[in-house]
């Protein structure tokens, strides 16, 4: 039998769903609020956790920074800190996406709102314009014209946070109204769902209401979902895809996937097999 | 079990199978509060932080 923490910040219906699951296949597991406890840097012998940590937090700065602080003190960190930091970071991750070959969107970054226009002037319109840090569709904008750029970027300008003055453009894919979401745990695609926009809306995120669909994908796409996975050092891993003229892009990958709306396009459980790719990774 | 609304002071009825961390709603003003569990299983509601902009999967 291993021992679990899961910790989180703020708990969601995926965390206790995977608690559940490891509890009714024998093993200790307990839920940590990471906002309740604090760490000394200077010894390993103080920290009260489970030897496996399950690092589940939604602020990616918590989940990174507590991943490294309890891997130092010695405990098995699933996923690893190198993981969270390169899929919080969408640059990062195109990085690690393009070295490895793994098709996906063409992206431009800049450092100033002069550099943002030569981009633009160079590659054209529509763009879209992504935050490096942040989920659920949350301050992705679509430029169609120069209005709505020059919008845009000065509201980007105004929010008080560097990052947000590092200009991250994709192109705009033309693709059908949904794209694809993998749920990965090491070597096993756990499941694989179509995610359809919802009425109104071209992103789409299940946090903005799209829906998913199960499908069984090709062997060509479970080797570019494994592909991508590795490429960012592997591990429980979400992979976000894009069907487009130029065959299937990655976007996207989240070390704290959530599957709610992928768990409602199946009929067995994710977090079963989330809990049990666990305990096949755990220090016993 | 019962808690009250630190802003409206509605009672807000947590769910006796509430954990650590559980989100609770005010029904009355939409306050979001976070379930503390005091040693002896006591109840406290602390306000839930608001979303930040580095929150996601």
């Amino acid at each position: 039998m291993a021992s679990f923490s899961v910790l989180f910040d703020r708990l969601r219906w995926e965390e206790k769903e995977i608690l559940n699951s490891l509890q009714k296949i024998g093993q200790k597991a307990e839920l940590v609020d990471v906002k309740s406890i604090s760490f000394s840097l200077d010894c390993r012998e103080d920290c009260a956790l489970s030897d496996n940590v399950f690092v589940r937090c939604l602020s990616h700065y918590r989940s990174w920074l507590s991943a490294e602080i309890l891997r130092a003190k010695g405990k098995y960190v699933i996923n690893r800190p190198e993981v969270i930091s390169v899929c919080m970071n969408k640059l990062l991750t195109t990085i690690a996406l393009v070295k490895e070959g793994v098709p996906t969107p063409k992206t431009y970054v800049s450092f100033s709102t002069d550099s943002a226009e030569e981009i633009k002037e160079k590659v054209g319109l529509p763009l879209v314009i992504k935050p490096l840090v942040g989920s659920w569709g949350r301050l992705i904008s679509l430029a169609r014209d120069n209005s709505s750029f020059k919008s845009i970027i000065e509201l980007r300008e105004a929010i008080n946070d560097p990052l947000e003055h590092i200009y991250y453009f994709q192109e705009f894919v033309r693709r059908p109204p949904r794209d694809i979401r993998a749920i990965v745990a090491g070597e096993e695609i756990v499941a694989c769902v179509y995610r359809y926009s919802p009425p109104g809306e071209w992103k789409t995120n299940v946090a903005r209401g799209g829906f998913s669909v199960q499908f069984k994908p090709s062997e060509a796409l479970q080797e570019l979902i494994h592909r991508s996975a590795d490429a960012v050092g592997g591990g429980l891993l979400g992979v976000d895809m894009m069907e487009s003229e130029r065959g299937y892009l990655v976007h996207e990958l989240n070390s704290n996937v959530e599957f709610r709306g992928a768990q409602s396009a199946v009929n067995f459980s994710i977090a079963d097999k989330i809990a049990s790719y666990l305990v096949r990774e755990a220090r016993k | 079990m019962e808690a009250r609304c630190s802003y409206c002071d509605c009672i807000i009825q947590v769910p006796s199978d509430a954990v650590e961390g559980e989100l609770v709603k005010c029904m009355d003003c939409g306050t979001l509060y976070e379930v503390r569990i005091c040693n002896g299983g006591s109840v406290t509601l602390t306000e839930a932080e608001e979303v930040e902009e580095d929150w996601g999967e």
